[in-house]
């Protein structure tokens, strides 16, 4: 079988015995939404929310949250933790080469991602009458682009964090401005002007933004696409140019 | 034609050249031992011909080409075991065979090879639940799973203890024999160097000091035995001083203890004086120098006396030419 099918099958079976680090991924996002859910006052449509609920706005925020856990914790840690323990070094002496490995990596990554997300989608949507967008395809697509500008954020701050202390200390450092600035704390939407202005043009809170929008069946506006395909496009950059084997 | 051959090996960190000149070569089914104090560069030599780190001056080949150059080919050719560098704690002994084998063109048989080392009944086993020994062992294997020409060895048995080093080095020699595998072993060990290789070469500040088989590294340093004992009956010393092996003869007056200096085949001649003069040798015992004897003033040479520096650099022309 080739290299690449046996390094994503052995980089599944380790993030499978890895449950700390899958549970913040998949299962912790949609806890937290149930508990949204159970909660009356989340379930109540506000007219200063445009007509919709908390929980509606939260289906978003949680997406985010999901992608944070993975992009700041999972992947850097993992990144960084190759590189300490020399797994990437002996993997440089075979004829394989480090790269497949960072592409299996990823690859376990986005699936991860995927299942944590397409679970919450199926609570929110499925269970506890979140307001589904008619069309579902843009809230897809730019969930899709939020992943992707995670992805590129895991692996920058993997490249930059020579150790697994490090990457979990940005990893923390970087948890709550962020998630701030996606919503999770309080909604953008009820944040001074300011913050709602950079928050839109953070990785998160683009994400956020873009995803309430098209479940409004609002345009998503080119800004926060904008957005987070420049994080996408700068992470990667960072990650090319200073990603060390050791 | 030389598997591995290193010609002037120059490698500078910061400007501290780390590696000076060093100059070897690895034939096929052979095991080299490079010896050094930490620091003396050998680690470096090894990643150089691992094509891991490119030579600042000199030329490494391996099958004739230059692996640093030649990635894929090294990588191919080259099984490589290396100091801290580990797998992740939850891959499992099978697994990681498996996956490194699938890395390579023409993996040997896994199962045979968990067989051949002993791993097979911890196939199951998540490597960061392994002891020492068998993380070695692992080690090991990964590097040969590929079928390579050239085995990287750094520090094989380095925190093992006596039982499994002993294991280990005895999987290594069958290794050896039974695929030819041009083996490099980066040790510390003097014992390591005296049952595994063919020929060591003494590194100290980044210089070759000496190359030569463990016994000539030996004889190289002091050649100078002694057999002491307690004759069973009068001997004149006279008749153990015509032996041409034989240096020097001193005895002591009050026990009658004889001590004989010599070289060669020293204690084989006393014995045969002893047995045709109808003496028996009570308490014999044999001094040689040994291998850490040898280590040691190879590498000391370095670091007390500046003229032993030529001295030595002799014997390394020598060695290069040879």
């Amino acid at each position: 079988m080739s290299a690449q099918v046996e390094l994503v099958r052995a980089e599944a079976r380790l993030a499978a015995r890895e449950p700390v680090a899958t549970f913040w991924v998949v299962a912790f996002p949609s806890l937290l939404l149930a508990v949204f859910a159970v909660i009356p006052v989340f379930r109540e449509r506000q007219d200063d929310l445009g007509g919709l609920s908390l929980l509606d706005l939260y289906l978003p925020i949680n997406t985010t949250l999901a992608l944070a856990f993975l992009g700041l914790h999972v992947l850097p840690g993992a990144l960084a933790g190759y590189r300490e323990k020399g797994v990437l070094r002996r993997l440089s002496t075979t004829p394989v080469g480090p790269v497949r490995v960072l592409l299996a990596q990823l690859a376990v990554s986005a699936v991860t991602g995927l299942a944590g997300t397409t679970l919450l989608l199926a609570l929110g949507w499925g269970v506890f009458g979140v307001a589904r967008p008619a069309d579902p395809l843009p809230f897809l697509g730019v969930l899709v682009l939020c992943l992707l500008a995670m992805l590129g954020v895991g692996l920058a701050l993997g490249a930059l964090c020579a150790t697994t202390k490090a990457a979990a200390v940005a990893g923390n450092v970087l948890f709550f401005p962020m998630m701030l600035l996606a919503g999770l704390y309080v909604p953008l939407a009820l944040m001074p002007e300011v913050v709602q202005r950079v928050g839109e043009l953070s990785p998160l809170g683009a994400g956020a933004l873009a995803m309430q929008r098209a479940a409004a069946g609002e345009p998503v506006g080119w800004p926060p696409l904008l957005a987070l395909a420049g994080w996408t496009v700068v992470a990667l950059a960072v990650s090319v140019r200073r990603f060390r084997w050791e | 034609m030389p598997i591995v051959e290193v010609q002037h090996l120059t490698k500078r960190y910061g400007g501290r050249p780390v590696v000076d000149g060093v100059s070897f070569t690895v034939e096929e089914g052979e095991v080299l031992g490079l010896l050094g104090h930490n620091g003396a560069g050998k680690t470096t030599t090894v990643e150089c011909v691992a094509g891991l780190r490119a030579p600042d001056a000199g030329t490494v080949r391996v099958l004739g080409v230059d692996p640093a150059a030649r990635r894929d080919v090294a990588r191919r050719a080259v099984g490589v075991q290396l100091q801290e560098s580990t797998l992740p704690d939850r891959l499992r002994v099978g697994e990681a065979l498996r996956l490194f084998a699938s890395f390579h063109p023409a993996p040997v048989d896994v199962a045979a090879l968990l067989e051949a080392l002993g791993l097979a009944e911890h196939r199951a086993q998540a490597y960061g639940d392994l002891s020492g020994g068998l993380k070695q062992r692992l080690s090991f294997a990964l590097a040969l799973v590929g079928a390579p020409r050239v085995a990287v060895l750094d520090e094989l048995t380095t925190g093992l203890d006596p039982r499994a080093r002993r294991e280990v080095w005895q999987q290594v020699r069958a290794v050896v024999r039974t695929r030819g595998v041009a083996v490099l072993l980066v040790t510390h060990s003097m014992e390591e160097a005296e049952r595994l290789c063919d020929r060591a070469a003494v590194l100290a500040r980044g210089r070759v000091v000496a190359l030569d088989t463990p016994a000539g590294l030996v004889e190289r340093v002091a050649g100078e035995q002694s057999v002491r004992f307690t004759p069973s009956a009068a001997l004149d010393p006279a008749v153990l001083r015509a032996l041409p092996e034989v240096t020097d003869v001193t005895t002591d007056a009050p026990d009658g203890l004889v001590q004989v200096h010599g070289r060669g085949e020293l204690v084989h001649a006393v014995v045969s004086v002893l047995a045709r003069e109808g003496v028996v040798a009570r308490g014999l015992r044999i001094e040689r120098t040994t291998l850490d004897d040898a280590y040691l003033a190879l590498t000391g040479s370095w670091w007390t006396a500046e003229q032993g520096v030529t001295e030595h650099e002799g014997v390394h022309r020598e060695e290069v030419r040879r």
